[in-house]
């Protein structure tokens, strides 16, 4: 069956070039699309595990004091590998969040919203990754190294090699500075970037008057940031026992709302990099569900031109239909070849739609764009990132299937209906 | 035998004279007490007029700014009003409750800010406008002589007693007539000084003293100059200071939104 209609729709490739036209240009679309709102997620989330240390975080907060702080980080890193995730995978953090960050050059200064204290060994592969104008990650491995934003360093006129000074504020309030040497001079999107700094955790440690094993973040990188949510659970249940936890946390406002309680003490939290990044994941969803707007117009179109188209097509070929059926062709061998024309005909316009999609992606890709704060975000090394997962494009491919199968159904029984007689007698 | 007497009355010298220093140094706590006690005014409000004129290296223009402060050192409480420029005229701060309230004209509002923060995005603090809290403050670590300009002083390493201090080491002249005339302030690790305050002059009224002028240097603020680094610099000037008691009203939220109307 599924040679006679190939051999059908070659004979007669006029016949099917629009529709298989139609078909490869609506998947271009489809494809197209998807590969934007898939390198928006990806990049969103290369950022985030950058910015947050993995796509699950584990942070701490003490009281009375007011702190960000963790306590049994050992027992921490037991629960992680416990549900089966490596120990290269972890993370261990100290971040200064208050915003009483600044940093000083030659009596210029700008506030650092965050400062990142890392270990080298454990993030130097995830932290390379950044794209980096002057110098490298390596820097960290020197405790008197620090990595700063572009837009640091072009408001301070700093280059890598310079010396800057640190000043921050402790938890209590009093005041520490330190002499830092630039070794990186990284380009990062505005939210996460613009106005953080990178350093050595144990100096970073020093600085704020903490002992220098201290941390107040422990993250987890992960093969498939989809699988988030699902870690994030498996994780909060090995941690019970482990540390002093937080009720099971929806988002960063639900964190924000629980360390503000009244205990004392340490309490421990379990987000997604996606619970701290929900208001631009709300946007994302937001550009997901206009993108889901236009498949399911793209995938009404598709439908009523196949349709349509076959009818059309039937009428043409009720003769033909006569003869199949007078040599023998039974009514359902009949619908059959005209599904599997529709199958054959809608797997050649996906394939033909996936490679002019792909084109499309790697055009728009090699367009070069600003760097325009929020629309950075998508941007690698200024051009628009994109990201095709496989599981995305098969499930469009077998809804495009599905619906020309459909399209085609309608058409097809009619057909098989004709009586023979009356399709041999017609003009 | 001879040595041996020769030695002991050697060493018995060297303990008496050092005995003799030690005698000589004073008791530190006392000084830092004595220092607050000559500027604070615990038992009657003060009111002054102050100009900040900044100096920002590299730019001809000096920025300046006026305010009249209303101090009540009893209550460690005091009122600021900006009264120049014309776009800062009524902004005001209120210190009360170890709260500071910043008050905007335009908005109507008070919003909390932190006694550690800049004033005025000058190089003064909030907290330089409160009483003098030296000996509360601070610890005294080590001290020695020295001249400072005309004056001899005892120059004194001093420690935060608590972790909330913003400053965590302050180096502080004292000089014989038990005033401050400079002050340098550290951070917890820097070597050096992040700040330094110079209080070149004093006067009198009723018994206790108050600076002519206080000149902040900020070693971390500032611009190079002819491939030189300048720092910024803020004087402040002291006038028409009076002492006498001040309405509560004064010292109110109320206060600051009357004057705004």
């Amino acid at each position: 069956m599924i040679k006679l209609a190939l051999r059908n729709l070659v004979r007669n490739y006029r016949r099917f070039l629009f529709l298989g036209l139609s078909i490869s240009v609506a998947f271009m679309i489809i494809t197209i699309i998807q590969g934007l709102l898939g390198g928006m997620l990806e990049q969103l989330n290369v950022r985030g595990v950058r910015f947050y240390g993995g796509e699950v975080v584990i942070a701490g907060y003490q009281q009375p004091a007011g702190t960000d702080a963790l306590e049994n980080v050992a027992g921490i890193q037991a629960a992680i590998e416990s549900i089966g995730l490596p120990s290269t995978a972890v993370a261990v953090r100290t971040q200064y969040m208050s915003g009483n960050g600044t940093v000083f050059f030659q009596g210029q200064s700008i506030g650092l919203r965050r400062i990142i204290g890392l270990d080298y060994e454990r993030e130097s592969v995830a932290i390379g990754r950044m794209e980096y104008i002057e110098g490298s990650v390596d820097s960290l491995k020197s405790p008197r190294g620090v990595m700063i934003s572009e837009v640091v360093a072009k408001r301070l006129g700093v280059h890598v090699g310079d010396e800057i000074t640190i000043r921050l504020r402790q938890d209590a309030g009093r005041l520490d500075t330190t002499e830092l040497v630039v070794g990186g001079i990284f380009r990062e999107a505005s939210i996460f970037g613009y106005f953080t700094a990178y350093m050595d955790r144990r100096r970073l440690n020093a600085l704020l008057s903490k002992t220098p094993d201290e941390a107040n973040v422990v993250s987890v990188r992960l093969a498939d940031y989809r699988d988030a949510d699902q870690v994030k659970q498996r994780l909060y249940t090995a941690l019970q026992g482990r540390v002093n936890l937080f009720p099971s946390l929806g988002n960063q406002t639900d964190y924000q709302r629980e360390r503000s309680k009244e205990y004392n003490g340490i309490r421990v939290g379990v987000l997604t990099i996606f619970d701290y990044m929900y208001e631009i994941q709300t946007l994302i969803s937001a550009l997901a569900a206009i993108g889901f707007g236009i498949l399911v117009l793209i995938f009404a179109v598709i439908a009523i031109g196949i349709a349509n188209t076959y009818r059309m097509l039937i009428y043409e070929r009720v003769r033909e239909i006569g003869t199949m059926r007078a040599l023998g062709l039974q009514r359902s061998g009949i619908r059959n070849l005209i599904l599997a024309e529709a199958f054959i005909l809608s797997i050649v316009g996906i394939g033909a739609g996936l490679v002019l999609g792909v084109l499309g992606l790697v055009g728009f890709a090699s367009l070069g764009l600003p760097q325009v704060p929020g629309l950075d975000i998508m941007l690698v090394r200024g051009h628009l990132s994109w990201a095709l997962k496989l599981d995305t494009v098969l499930i469009d491919a077998l809804m495009v299937v599905a619906i020309a199968l459909w399209g085609a159904f309608g058409p097809a029984r009619t057909a098989a209906r004709t009586s023979t007689a009356e399709a041999l007698r017609t003009e | 035998m001879k040595q041996l007497v020769l030695s002991l009355g050697l060493l018995v010298a060297a303990g008496a004279f050092g005995m003799a220093a030690e005698g000589q140094q004073p008791d530190f706590g006392a000084l830092l007490k004595k220092a607050d006690s000559l500027v604070s005014f615990m038992d009657t409000d003060f009111s002054a007029s102050y100009t900040f004129d900044q100096v920002l290296p590299g730019e001809d223009a000096v920025r300046t700014k006026q305010a009249i402060i209303f101090r009540r050192d009893k209550d460690n409480t005091y009122t600021m009003v900006m009264i120049s420029p014309k776009s800062d005229k009524g902004v005001g701060y209120l210190k009360s409750d170890n709260k500071l309230w910043l008050y905007d004209p335009v908005s109507r509002r008070f919003v909390l800010t932190s006694a550690k923060d800049r004033f005025q995005n000058l190089n003064a603090r909030n907290s330089d406008f409160t009483r003098s809290n030296l000996a509360s403050d601070y610890k005294p670590v080590s001290g020695v002589r020295q001249k400072l300009g005309a004056f001899d002083c005892w120059v004194l390493d001093l420690e935060a007693r608590s972790d909330d201090i913003t400053f965590p080491r302050m180096r502080i002249w004292i000089s014989d007539d038990n005033l401050v005339r400079k002050t340098e302030d550290y951070s917890l690790s820097g070597q050096s000084p992040v700040r330094i305050t110079a209080f070149p002059t004093y006067r009198q009224l009723e018994g206790r003293f108050i600076p002519n002028k206080i000149v902040i240097t900020d070693l971390l603020k500032g611009a190079m100059v002819k491939g030189k680094f300048k720092p910024e610099v803020t004087s402040i000037t002291i006038d028409r200071p009076t002492l006498g008691r001040q309405p509560d009203s004064t010292f109110s939220k109320t206060y600051l939104e009357t004057l705004s109307e």
